[in-house]
Parts: C-alpha cells; structure tokens; sequence
C-alpha cells in the first residue's frame, strides 16, 4: 500500500491503546523507573532520575527484571 | 544406562543445581563501590519534548511533568549544589519547552547546559536556559518558525497565535543568550540553509560565533565550569552563624 496525503502518518495510523498499557512508571526512591510490564514482571525501559549515582546501581539498569 | 532412562532423575538434580547456581551468581555479583552523594544532579533533555500529546512509547521524549518536580526537587535539596543540564533533543512541543527552560532559567543554583548530538527548534531556549552553555563540537542547533502538525481550524487566528508563540520563544532566546533580535530571526527565515525549508543549522562553534551558546566543549569542560559556578554561588551566600 502506497499512501500519499498530507495526513500526519499519527492521524492515518493512530497509535494503539495497548501501547501504552504495557508500560507503567514506578516509584522509587530518588526517582523513577520506566518498565515495561511483560506478564508479572517488570522489565527495566529507563531510570528517570538526577542522581548520577543511581545510573551506577546495578539494580536499576535497563533490561533488567524489576520487583516493586 | 541408557540416556533416557536417567532422565526421571534429572528434575530435582536440576533444581539441586539451580539453587547452588543462584548462590554462585549471587556471590560473583560486583558490588560497586559506594560513592559520596553527588553535589551535582544531571538532567537529560533526550528525543522528543513531550507535551499535552501523549506519543507512543516507542518514541523516546522527555516529558514535562517528570522534568518538573525533578527541577523543584533539585532546587529545593540542600545537598544539591548545581545542576547539570544534557541535551539531545529533536525539539518538540512549545510550552512544554518552554516550561522548562523558563524552571531552569529561574533556579537558584548554578546550572550549565551542553548540546550534545543537536539541541533543535524548542531545545534552543532549553540550551540557553542555564547559567552558562555548551555544545559539543559536532553538535548541531537547527533554528527554524514554529509551525503546527495536525488539522487547523481558523487559519487566520492560528497564524496570529502560532505568530505570538514564536515571539515568546524568540524572546526567550534573545533575553537569555548573546544574539540579537535580528540576527535569531535571520537565522530562522533565512532560505536554502535547510533544503526546501526555512531556517538554519548551526554547528558547534557556529552556535559559539552566533552568540546563541557560550562556549564549545564537552562533559569535562561542563563539570568544570559547574565547580566554579558553584564555588562563585557559596561565596555569595552570606556564612552560618556558628554560636
């Protein structure tokens, strides 16, 4: 399929609910975590924090299960 | 002994081992060592400025309303001592850009920015927001009108409002930076910089030149000029009492 318009390719395929769904912000301490929840596990996405020291702890890095 | 019929045996060796595997890893697991809390808080402006749009997760945006509190909490934590600014942005939405620079720019602490990759359209006044800016040197600033995305109702009152917007940004840029009124607006209308479009894209020390960023140079030279501001900001503040 070959689309040409002056449409915004958001407006001809609008992003899907589930996109969203699947990922969830969480709280911890000194900031927040960005994980995509994949069954009843969280998968690290992003650390959304300040702190330079945080990026350093292993706990937090991205691609790794997380357990709130 | 054939090998199936080992097989049965197999589960509880396994889970036997499994166990004894989990010990190992947990034991091998490096610990970093600890460091002293950092006086210097780092905040990343990445991919798209996101504003009341929500975008799908697959883009990568900095969303203002974890960008805000993030400021409030760094200006209000006595530990907190400056504020390190990083920028990589395609730009984004206008107010929410614009909100941001506007929290940066009216901290109390000493901040410094550095443009890193490109810091374009509403990463500008982000960019300048700070008490000093950087860019590293193949980093680019693309400066072009503000323009809208999307269906448009009522052309004319559009024009006007997207026409006050720009005001606002360019107002913000002049008032925070060394370029002039004019020299920004020829920048942004200027034609054939960008093909097909106006605008231009600044490199590094052409950002420099321009008087839009105060000086080409990396992390190193960020860290460094944040010390300083920092050292200037507490000579500043009138000493504790000690009784």
């Amino acid at each position: 399929m070959i689309l040409y318009t002056y449409q915004s390719s958001h407006t001809v395929f609008p992003p899907e609910e589930q996109d969203f769904t699947s990922y969830e912000m969480l709280e911890i301490p000194g900031g927040q975590l960005m994980c995509e929840k994949n069954g009843e596990d969280y998968i690290i996405c992003r650390l959304l924090a300040t702190d330079p020291n945080m990026y350093l702890n292993p706990k937090y890095t991205p691609g790794q299960k997380f357990k709130p | 002994m054939t090998y199936d019929q080992e097989q049965p045996q197999k589960p509880p060796e396994q889970d036997k081992s499994g166990g004894i595997l989990d010990k190992i890893q947990q034991l091998g697991q490096t610990n970093v060592p600890q460091m002293e809390a950092s006086n210097i808080h780092v905040l990343t402006i990445i991919g798209q400025i996101e504003g009341h749009m929500q975008l799908p997760p697959q883009n990568k945006t900095t969303k203002y309303e974890h960008v805000i509190p993030q400021l409030v909490a760094a200006e209000q934590n006595p530990n907190i001592e400056g504020l390190l600014l990083i920028l990589n942005t395609v730009g984004g939405d206008v107010e929410a850009g614009l909100a941001l620079a506007e929290m940066v720019a009216s901290m109390s602490k000493p901040t410094v920015t550095l443009v890193l990759g490109g810091g374009h359209s509403i990463g500008v006044p982000i960019a300048v927001s700070g008490s000093y800016s950087f860019i590293a040197e193949s980093a680019t600033m693309t400066i072009h009108p503000v323009r809208l995305t999307g269906l448009v109702i009522g052309v004319p009152q559009s024009f006007e409002y997207l026409d006050k917007m720009q005001d606002r940004v360019v107002r913000f840029v002049v008032n925070h930076s060394a370029i002039t009124e004019e020299e920004l607006k020829d920048l942004m209308l200027s034609k054939g910089n960008l093909t097909r479009d106006i605008g231009t894209n600044v490199i590094g020390a052409e950002a420099v030149e321009k008087g839009l960023i105060k000086e080409v140079g990396g992390l190193g030279q960020a860290i460094k000029k944040l010390n300083e501001l920092i050292d200037e900001n507490k000579k500043d503040e009138p000493e504790e009492v000690v009784q």
